[in-house]
């Protein structure tokens, strides 16, 4: 088995149950809330199943960013289809967005905006920390 | 400087170089010691060469086989890239990623890339990306 495909499937295992215990986490503030929730054993069942999913998709795509041989676009681009196919896919399979034109649109652009965001963050780390290594590497050129 | 020499066959061979700064004699000494012993040879269109490590900008893997890059040409080499990692002349070098052992004395900058990749320029031209894995091994074999 190709040693990407098994980090994937082994970080999405041991990430995976994270994804039913924040839906749990949710669903306890928002009793603690006021907020009336009632569920049918189906809908709990869908979204146990869907969070699941969520969050094995989401760490396991992860190790896109580590694939020597795919560029940093091409890695940027599988994990942010990723991420955003199985949220989306999550969100409208338990209803938690409604499948309407405007508040998908809504809800796409906020998700293109933060992962540029995020990939933003991680360049201007990245390139800050790549400024002290051409020091280094300047002062060990002139020795 | 002074120069002591003790032929004794029961001690570990070892030079020791005790100096007030880096000279450029330091320099041709360490070079001279971490090449002794080493002969590697590189095949390039029919010819072969010895090779001397401290020119070789990376050691690569292309297609299951190991080259040296030495300025615009590509040495093919007989030996892997473990056993180039474990070579005496090895504190020139630092793995970049898996396939790419790169010396530091032939890199000329690093460079960002969008999605927070690293990529190490060489001074003959020649660019790689540093795996995120090693990117904590080339700061620390750069001192930082």
């Amino acid at each position: 088995m190709n040693k990407y495909v098994k980090s994937y499937l082994l970080r999405g295992l041991i990430f995976a149950g994270f994804g039913p215990i924040i839906l749990a986490i949710i669903y306890l503030i928002l009793e603690w809330s006021g907020v009336k929730v009632e569920l049918s054993v189906y809908q709990i069942c869908s979204a146990i199943i869907t969070t699941y999913v969520i969050a094995f998709v989401h760490a396991g795509s992860s190790i896109f960013p580590q694939i020597e041989k795919w560029s940093p676009f091409k890695s940027a681009f599988f994990q942010g289809i990723s991420l955003y196919t199985v949220y989306t896919a999550g969100y409208l399979i338990n209803n938690w967005i409604p499948l309407k034109p405007i508040v998908i649109l809504i809800y796409s652009l906020t998700f293109v905006v933060a992962f540029i965001i995020i990939w933003i963050i991680i360049y201007l780390v990245s390139k800050k920390t790549v400024k002290k290594m051409n020091n280094k590497l300047n002062e060990i050129n002139k020795e | 400087m002074k120069c002591f020499t003790f032929i004794d066959n029961k001690q570990e061979e070892k030079v020791v170089i005790y100096a007030k700064e880096k000279t450029s004699l330091v320099e041709e000494i360490e070079k001279l010691v971490s090449s002794t012993g080493v002969s590697l040879t590189g095949t390039y269109e029919d010819t072969t060469i010895l090779i001397d490590p401290i020119e070789v900008a990376c050691f690569i893997v292309e297609g299951g086989k190991i080259f040296a890059l030495i300025g615009e040409k590509k040495y093919q080499l007989k030996e892997r890239l473990y056993q180039l990692e474990d070579m005496p002349f090895n504190e020139y070098f630092v793995k970049l990623n898996q396939s790419c052992l790169g010396n530091i004395k032939q890199m000329k900058e690093f460079k960002t890339s969008i999605g927070g990749a690293t990529l190490v320029i060489f001074k003959n031209g020649y660019k790689d990306y540093i795996s995120r894995r090693e990117l904590k091994h080339v700061k620390e074999r750069i001192g930082l």
